[in-house]
């Protein structure tokens, strides 16, 4: 076995209180590269179709990537699976933070968790022993209290733990999974799955090694990481500023969500970008394991007298956009304490925000009454009302509880109109990037398995002309050459959309971060990932059998679909975006054609080798990818 | 004002800052001949050929288009988000 995998797979059945170890062998790692592929054979092998997502039969699984725990950057990342609560589809979601890396110091790969509690347990992990623990005493508890408890009770500063809040443990359905306390697998609800499990959290502990085959490369490429840290200039803006940078960038081209999607930009757009964060209230700099980026914020601030701790981190861009433009909101304070409460109660900021917006929009054209509200006056641009319904959602409590269930459901409960102010897809809320302004990022959304997401291809900017050349010579190395019109939209942009997608996917399984290794704009490219996976495993991995991997996971993604009667019907975008939207910018006006987007979904289905009428995998392309056991 | 000077606000973002003197902020106003474009604007201030620019709060991709009078003209990096 490599040296980099610890060779353990942990099985939990919570019902049985019953825990057993497994050792796949070495292909079955580099089959699926770790990572969340592994994770869906379980659950494809073992979860019955039709299982709901809060019952007991549903299987989540936590994995690790092949090099998780190197020492190099963007390699400490985890993902989790289940049937999502939020969707119906398969649910994906991937973290970062010091928990990856942790995962396989504690000497396992993954984790397997089946069934149900009687009583709320913990998890706790050490050095390759696993048991259950009460945790009673930590029910109803904010993440961050949860984390001072248990390293107190464990008398151990060094465990990593990750856990459900309060808002996963009342089934909000886009609750997410927190480590840090502010690192979160937000999307597609998975910390209700845990919270319906009666599973608080996991907790790992230990010093097993984890070794690359080739250490001296390893050490070689990550010199040469440091080295290109002020070279690479994406990454230099991501370094100082955050997520956040980007925000003028996003308004200039019309794709920063304003009012629920009505507009393209913000009059206020400076009020709640990156470089204010930047000037006004960051402290520090944060970091995952082993990375030289530091992306990550954390901020110190007051609003209304609540205070904004650095503990909680500081909003991402997609955070300030939800809970910023998303809702016409221009106070910042306002935001990071969203953002703050998200994460104390372990919420996905991006759903969270964007049904706050959807609410507002409805309140807006009186579908929702200021009787139903409580009194709160949910017009556009009221901070108070936003925080104050952000934890009503993490307690579900008043309106709280109707938007605890997305907005897709509220909508349906609201009727009339209200399903024409959605923005979701696959009942997933919509991440902050206008798809008029990304065309290919809106073919992802739609067709993307677990609904709208924005970390599941590159984005279009980087495959138009006048881009760097960076990104050019990397895209070329997955087969794109042709870089296209900017704000274009064309069978060669369907390729790019496609191919990076399958890149993003083999990221996502390997356990590599987005904002390090990638195929444009990244520190690494291609051919370093590569590299570092030869140097990583001594396997000979090329750029080839990387589109594979990533290959493999799709195609579970939409096998697990199919197999619950998900087809290309369900690969829509919303009504809105096929109208004219309003406002300023190179955006307003401009609507989506219906026609040109099913005709870019035909090349879509074609280019994955999936059956164009229902838009899922052929028993041919399965077979071909070794997933013939998924097609009988 | 064909012939004579105009006046176009600059602000430069992100990394962009560190091309202005540290007391400007990544702000500045000059008077320019007419005529001026966006790549002399680069060109001037040393900025990397392939940032984006956008005049008056919406992307400008001809980069050899002349400014007007009162414009303001922002250079950014281009990005994905997260």
């Amino acid at each position: 076995m490599v040296k980099c995998i610890a060779g353990s797979v942990l099985h939990v059945d919570l019902s049985e209180s019953r825990l057993w170890v497994e050792h796949p062998d070495e292909a079955f790692y580099r089959k699926y590269g770790g990572g969340n592929s592994m994770g869906l054979h379980y659950i494809l092998n073992d979860m019955a179709p039709g299982t709901d997502p809060f019952s007991p039969g549903n299987i989540l699984t936590v994995f690790s990537g092949v090099p998780t725990g190197l020492a190099i950057s963007g390699q400490s990342r985890v993902g989790v699976n289940a049937r999502s609560p939020l969707t119906n589809a398969v649910g994906d979601s991937q973290a970062g933070g010091f928990f990856p890396a942790s995962l396989k110091f504690a000497g396992f790969d993954g984790i397997v968790i089946r069934g149900k509690s009687k009583k709320p347990v913990y998890l706790l992990l050490s050095n390759g022993k696993a048991e259950l623990k009460d945790a009673s005493h930590l029910w109803g508890k904010l993440t961050a209290e949860t984390d001072e408890i248990l390293r107190k009770e464990l008398e151990d500063p060094r465990i990593e733990v990750m856990q459900i809040g309060p808002a996963g443990e009342k089934l909000v359905r886009f609750a997410a999974i927190m480590n840090m306390h502010n690192r979160a697998n937000g999307r597609t609800g998975m910390g209700a799955v845990m919270g319906s499990k009666l599973l608080k959290a996991i907790v790992v502990q230990g010093n097993q090694r984890i070794e690359a085959f080739d250490k001296p490369e390893i050490v070689r490429l990550n010199r040469d990481g440091i080295k290109r840290l002020d070279e690479v200039l994406d990454v230099k803006g991501l370094n100082i500023n955050g997520t956040g940078d980007v925000v003028p960038f996003q308004n200039s081209i019309g794709s920063l969500p304003t009012r629920n999607y009505r507009e393209g930009q913000f009059e206020n757009f400076e009020a709640i970008s990156g470089e204010t964060v930047t000037k006004n209230i960051l402290v520090d700099r944060d970091t995952c394991f082993g990375c030289v980026v530091r992306c990550k914020r954390k901020v110190e601030t007051e609003y209304e007298g609540n205070k904004v701790l650095p503990t909680y981190g500081g909003a991402e861009y997609e955070t300030l956009a939800t809970f910023g433009s998303y809702c016409g909101n221009k106070n910042l304070a306002s935001i990071q304490y969203a953002n703050q409460l998200c994460n104390a109660f372990g919420m996905d900021t991006i759903s969270c925000g964007a049904t706050i917006a959807f609410a507002m929009d409805c309140f807006q054209n009186g579908l929702i009454t200021r009787e139903e509200t409580g009194g709160i006056d949910l017009s556009f641009g009221n901070d108070r009302a936003i925080v104050e319904i952000v934890e009503m959602i993490g307690k579900r409590e008043g309106i709280g509880n109707l938007l605890a269930e997305g907005s897709a459901r509220l909508a349906e409960k609201l009727g009339g109109e209200a399903v024409s102010f959605l923005a979701t897809c696959k009942k997933q809320e919509i991440p902050a990037h206008a798809p008029h302004a990304k065309r290919s990022l809106g073919l992802i959304f739609a067709v993307n398995p677990f609904g709208a997401d924005h970390q599941s291809s590159e984005h279009d900017p980087m495959y138009e002309e006048g881009g760097a050349p960076l990104y050019f010579e990397r895209l070329a190395l997955i087969g794109l050459n042709s870089p296209q019109v900017p704000g274009s939209m064309d069978d060669e942009k369907v390729r790019f959309a496609y191919l990076t997608e399958v890149f993003y996917s083999a990221l996502d399984t390997y356990g590599l971060c987005q904002f390090v290794w990638g195929p444009a704009w990244t520190l690494y490219g291609p051919a370093e990932m590569a590299a570092m996976l030869r140097a990583a495993t001594g396997w000979d991995v090329d750029i080839k059998e990387m589109m594979e991997v990533g290959e493999r996971r799709l195609n579970l993604l939409r096998a697990f679909n199919a197999r619950e009667g998900f087809t290309r019907m369900d690969d829509r975008l919303p009504e809105k975006f096929f109208k004219p939207m309003e406002g300023t910018g190179p955006t307003s006006g401009m609507a989506l054609d219906r026609d040109h987007f099913e005709h870019e979904k035909d090349v879509y289905y074609q280019l994955a080798g999936w059956d164009v009428v229902t838009g899922n995998p052929t028993r041919a392309k399965l077979t071909e990818l070794g997933l013939e056991w998924l097609a009988a | 004002m064909a012939g004579g000077l105009i006046r176009v606000k600059v602000t430069l973002h992100s990394y962009l800052k560190d091309f202005l003197p540290e007391e400007l902020d990544g702000e500045t106003e000059l008077e320019l001949q007419d005529g001026v474009t966006i790549d002399n604007l680069i060109h001037t201030l040393g900025l990397p050929e392939t940032v984006a620019a956008a005049v008056n709060e919406s992307i400008e991709r001809d980069h050899f288009k002349a400014l007007k009078d009162g414009d303001h003209v922002r250079f950014l990096r281009p990005g994905a988000g997260g």
